[in-house]
């Protein structure tokens, strides 16, 4: 891809995330009118101009945190997947490869048992996602001396996620049927209805720093999907590098996972569109991913919370819209090769 | 195991046929002393009338030492209905399952009943037909004096309410129910889990187009449509919950209900007033929100919870205790 064609990609993308964003404050179950949003625009800059307390209530409390985090959380995983796909080498790949889902959802749920807090909620899926990735890494280290490492990575990961899928089941099966286990069962379904501002600092850190020090480190990627031997003749230090590529999008997957539950194919999905967009140079593909992937969920995200009375959680939303588009982008590639 | 077999299909042998409240016949034993609740919620209907008759309780989950009921609810042994050799192992004559009248698919019960060879009776759980579920477990255990007590009791509270209903047919409330932490897990209209309100004839105003009987996930947008009067709480654990969190959070402080302060706990002791499970702990929810709503007496309500608790939970509830039960 030329220079050139990438510099208007960028473009068109931060464009498409300006528009979309605003349309989604306008887009709701309460209604609110552009004009509405015009007013309290102006409101905030002119003190004469009054607006409805609720507009304002519905605007800054429920729609923005909400339309950030969505944002934040489909690009975190987009890019994360996209990093993964890259690094093992294998297009079937997800963030959630190493365990991170695994380990927050029952981070999660042992949370949602013991009735802590939001925060505290919030704080123990991050924990038991870091957990469970280094609970990955020891193991591969343990085992994997003499068998290919990018193998036993993944192999370790499903050693991780498996118990922690049982620890989850186990914990649904102690809980209360009446209130803690459908809670338990919503938050794995994943759901974005109850973020507030607070809960964004730390994913939007987390997640803006990733995506900056993963798309710099992406022309390493490129020389690592040649093979380990290819990128050591090249001077990288590959093992250093693979341990700082699996921090680094841990880190940004568990903040993501920890606020928003769990939500399936983004990570997988979206890292495929980007590259039949963009081609698969990283440096490239890894920023298109994370704005690809927050448009994505944010839109998914506005069907989730408008369309019924009742939220539909995330989990189903993005599967049973991102099957059809994914199928529409396939032919639509294919038709052009 | 298989001796225990025997003797569960010898027992069945002398029987006497009886029909059960869903309409089935069955031959049963004559003379029952060992019965087995098919669940909690049948296992607390018949604690008050059949203790000394069960051969245990069921299971439930997540729970330890249950408050405000006579203890010897709580040192009873529990039994797991899905471990078909530990019910075997508890020998009952007969099973007793709870069931609604709404239901129509007794097939779970049919299967343990062919899978056990002991005879599951059903009884109704429906919250307006209680009295009736007394009067027919009257005959169905011998315990007639204790059911039809009990049965009374239910038949004044179901008239006084009608009553009352028909007396301030005016009220008009909207009223939200939620459970768990963040205030927006609501069981909609029509749910099992909320039949306190449609009893009383409230209006619940989460109506969702998925009538999953269960609970459902709103956001806080269609909380601001609805702008529920009244909000009640339930499910609250720890520090923080529905009822803290809607109290506390900016967000909810222009919604009608808080604005009048009427956010309600539902009591949840030894069992919730709404629901949780939906059996005869419901009733005080109905004689609590006939006073909230159709004006009966605080003494009236107070006097009559304190009998239930004495009649269906074997516990003398103090005034101390009353108070208690609402914070």
């Amino acid at each position: 891809m030329h220079k050139k064609a990438t510099i208007s990609t960028f473009m068109l993308l931060a464009i498409l995330s300006v528009l979309i964003i605003s349309f989604s404050l306008i887009l709701g179950r309460y209604s609110i009118s552009i004009k509405d949003l015009w007013l309290f625009i102006q409101s905030c800059f002119n003190a004469d101009i009054k607006v409805q307390p609720q507009i304002k209530t519905i605007l800054i409390d429920i729609r923005l945190p909400r339309i950030i985090a969505a944002f934040l959380v489909g690009g975190t995983l987009s890019i994360t997947g996209a990093t993964y796909q890259g690094m093992f080498r294998n297009p079937m790949v997800s963030p959630s490869i190493l365990g991170v889902s695994s380990g927050a959802g029952f981070g999660a749920a042992l949370a949602i048992l013991l009735a802590l807090s939001p925060f505290m909620m919030q704080t123990l899926s991050f924990a038991f996602g870091i957990g469970a990735v280094i609970a990955v890494y020891a193991i591969s280290l343990v085992t994997g001396k003499k068998h290919e490492k990018c193998l036993t990575l993944i192999l370790s990961g499903m050693i991780v996620a498996t118990v922690f899928a049982a620890l989850i089941s186990m914990l649904k099966y102690v809980a209360d049927p009446n209130d803690t286990l459908p809670s338990i069962v919503y938050w794995l379904m994943g759901g974005l209805s109850d973020i507030e501002m607070p809960d964004l600092f730390f994913i939007a850190i987390v997640s803006i720093v990733g995506l900056i020090l993963l798309s710099i480190s992406g022309w390493k990627l490129d020389m690592l999907s040649f093979g380990d031997e290819e990128a050591r003749t090249m001077g990288i230090h590959v093992e250093r590098f693979r341990f700082l590529v699996i921090s680094i999008a841990t880190l940004m997957t568990a903040s993501a996972v920890s606020i928003s539950g769990i939500i399936g194919w983004v990570g997988l999905v979206i890292p495929h569109i980007s590259r039949m967009l963009t081609g698969s140079k990283n440096a490239v593909l890894l920023p298109t991913s994370f704005f690809i992937g927050g448009i994505f969920l944010l839109i998914v995200d506005d069907f989730s919370r408008t369309v019924v009375s009742m939220e539909i959680p995330l989990g189903i939303t993005t599967s049973l819209i991102g099957a059809p588009f994914f199928i529409f982008i396939l032919i639509k590639s294919s038709n052009k090769h | 195991m298989i001796s225990i077999l025997f003797i569960c299909v010898g027992l069945n042998l002398s029987a006497k046929t009886i029909t059960d409240m869903a309409g089935r016949s069955i031959d049963i034993p004559d003379n029952i002393e060992r019965i087995l609740p098919y669940d909690v919620k049948t296992s607390i209907l018949l604690f008050s009338v059949a203790y000394d008759k069960m051969v245990a309780k069921s299971l439930l989950p997540g729970s330890k030492q249950l408050m405000l009921i006579s203890d010897k609810y709580n040192k009873m042994v529990e039994v797991d209905m899905k471990n078909i050799e530990s019910v075997l192992a508890s020998n009952p004559q007969i099973i007793i399952a709870g069931a609604y009248n709404s239901d129509n698919n007794y097939e779970y019960f049919e299967k343990i009943q062919k899978r056990t060879h002991i005879p599951v009776v059903i009884i109704d759980l429906s919250i307006d037909r209680l009295d009736k579920t007394y009067a027919f477990l009257g005959t169905l255990i011998g315990n007639k004096k204790q059911c039809s007590e009990r049965a009374l009791f239910l038949q004044n509270i179901y008239n006084n309410t009608k009553k009352l209903i028909t007396k301030n047919s005016t009220n008009q409330a909207n009223v939200y129910y939620t459970l768990g932490l963040s205030g927006l897990l609501t069981d909609p209209s029509g749910s099992k889990h909320t039949e306190v309100l449609d009893y009383l004839k409230l209006n619940n105003v989460a109506k969702v187009l998925i009538p999953t009987g269960g609970h459902a996930n709103v956001n806080m947008e269609q909380i601001f449509i609805w702008n529920p009067d009244y909000i009640f709480a339930a499910g609250y654990k720890g520090d923080k919950n529905a009822y803290t969190t809607i109290l506390s959070s900016n967000k909810w402080k222009t919604i009608s209900a808080v604005k009048k302060k009427n956010v309600y706990k539902v009591p949840s002791k030894p069992f919730g007033w709404f629901d949780h499970p939906p059996s005869i702990n419901r009733i005080p929810g109905i004689l609590w929100l006939s006073q909230l709503f159709y004006k009966n007496s605080k003494d009236e309500t107070r006097k009559q919870i304190i009998e239930f608790y004495k009649l269906f939970y074997k516990y003398k509830l103090t005034e101390k205790e009353y108070k208690l039960l609402f914070e």
